[in-house]
């Protein structure tokens, strides 16, 4: 992975940003132990890289060198590709929905707060609101986000 | 009737009582629209809890991850310095590469079919609901397969049709082993018309596997769709099976 990053015109230093965060986007989507890998590790993780790569030269002015050499690095066999491909758009929904999260103000702060193991008259007292109040609100901020990501154009391409 | 995301809010938290839930759960059965939102809102949830989970556990992470990757890929400026490649960073990247396998492998549960997500029941104990079938959510919210068995079995007994009974009863019997009683009841479940037609195909097929009637598994296997979050799991199961 280093030597196909650096071969696109990374230096090391960045190569190794993308590959830390790489791992800590996989931590994430494995989080809940519910998910599941359909395909070789490797394959997986290379895709993750080369996103993130890919999504960090779109926000720097970094200049993608192409040398024709991308099979050497990083060709994986067959279907291990299309797995791979289904657990990286995942990964862009969740991530899709993480952001448009924190663009909610106090929506994402009652969201957050609702999903805490806790009792939710507690959690409305926290708030400062009413339960029944707070229980609307709640169900509000949801109808939001999810309004949010269906109006997403991103989204939409994410899907399977 | 026209449900709102309260309402999809209320009937993923429990927060219905019966008459109320089973209003709702009729209607999903008919209204694709209202079966469409309700899995967005699943996901929504399920996803910002786990992230929001992550988050918490993170600096531990980083703390393994940030000393192994400088070690491994160099500064700029370090590089300048020429290149000896010394026993020592031989012996560390072989160190890096067994901790990356290491944490990940604790992590990810691999490609294990058992691995796949089980929802809470709604309509467990709330104030003034505690029925005998809210008592039966509570232990298998709780995780109490082996009790909630006993609990479903009772309630089994006096509504053999309810499809809601039918389906927790099969995964705690799943959950505890007890495969062969589990795989009629998701067979009747995957055969008939009811909201969990979809999911029983997959809850049949891993009860039929683990009791190695590997040709049964892989025909409910195929029936999961692909739009099924169980999806993922069949793929991995047919796999075994070929």
């Amino acid at each position: 992975m280093k030597a196909y990053l650096m071969s696109r015109g990374c230096n090391e230093e960045d190569a190794g940003d993308v590959f830390q965060d790489a791992l800590i986007d996989i931590y994430k989507l494995a989080n809940d132990k519910q998910f599941v890998l359909s395909c070789p590790f490797e394959a997986f993780l290379i895709l993750v890289c080369k996103r993130k790569f890919f999504n960090k030269t779109k926000k720097t002015s970094l200049h993608v060198v192409t040398n024709g050499e991308e099979e050497a690095y990083t060709n994986i066999p067959g279907d291990a590709n299309a797995s791979a491909d289904e657990h990286l758009n995942q990964l862009g929904r969740e991530q899709l929905v993480m952001s448009l999260l924190e663009q909610m103000g106090n929506c994402k702060e009652v969201i957050l707060k609702s999903l805490l193991k806790k009792p939710q008259e507690e959690i409305a007292e926290e708030l400062g609101m009413s339960y029944a109040y707070y229980r609307k609100r709640k169900s509000n901020c949801m109808g939001e986000l999810a309004e949010l990501v269906h109006l997403n154009p991103q989204f939409k391409d994410l899907m399977p | 009737m026209n449900f709102s995301y309260d309402d999809i809010s209320a009937y993923l938290n429990g927060e219905m009582n019966a008459v109320q839930q089973q209003a709702f759960e009729q209607q999903l059965q008919v209204d694709d629209e209202l079966k469409k939102q309700l899995e967005e809102f699943r996901f929504l949830q399920t996803t910002i809890d786990k992230h929001q989970q992550a988050e918490q556990t993170l600096p531990e992470l980083k703390k393994i991850l940030t000393p192994l990757t400088q070690t491994h890929f160099r500064k700029a400026e370090q590089q300048k310095a020429g290149r000896v490649i010394s026993m020592n960073r031989i012996v560390t990247g072989l160190a890096l590469a067994a901790s990356i396998a290491l944490i990940f492998f604790l992590m990810i549960p691999g490609v294990s079919i058992d691995g796949y997500p089980v929802d809470d029941m709604s309509g467990a104990i709330t104030r003034g609901n505690e029925t005998e079938l809210a008592k039966a959510a509570q232990l298998f919210n709780d995780e109490k397969y082996a009790e909630a068995v006993t609990a479903f079995q009772q309630l089994n007994r006096t509504n053999p049709d309810d499809a809601t009974i039918m389906y927790y009863l099969g995964i705690s019997l799943i959950k505890t082993q007890n495969d062969a009683d589990a795989l009629p009841l998701f067979e009747q479940l995957a055969n008939g018309a009811s909201v969990y037609k979809e999911d029983a195909n997959f809850f049949a097929a891993i009860s039929a596997y683990h009791l190695q009637q590997n040709d049964k598994a892989k025909l409910y296997a195929t029936a999961v769709k692909k739009e099924s979050r169980y999806y993922k799991f069949a793929k991995v199961m047919l796999k075994k099976v070929k």
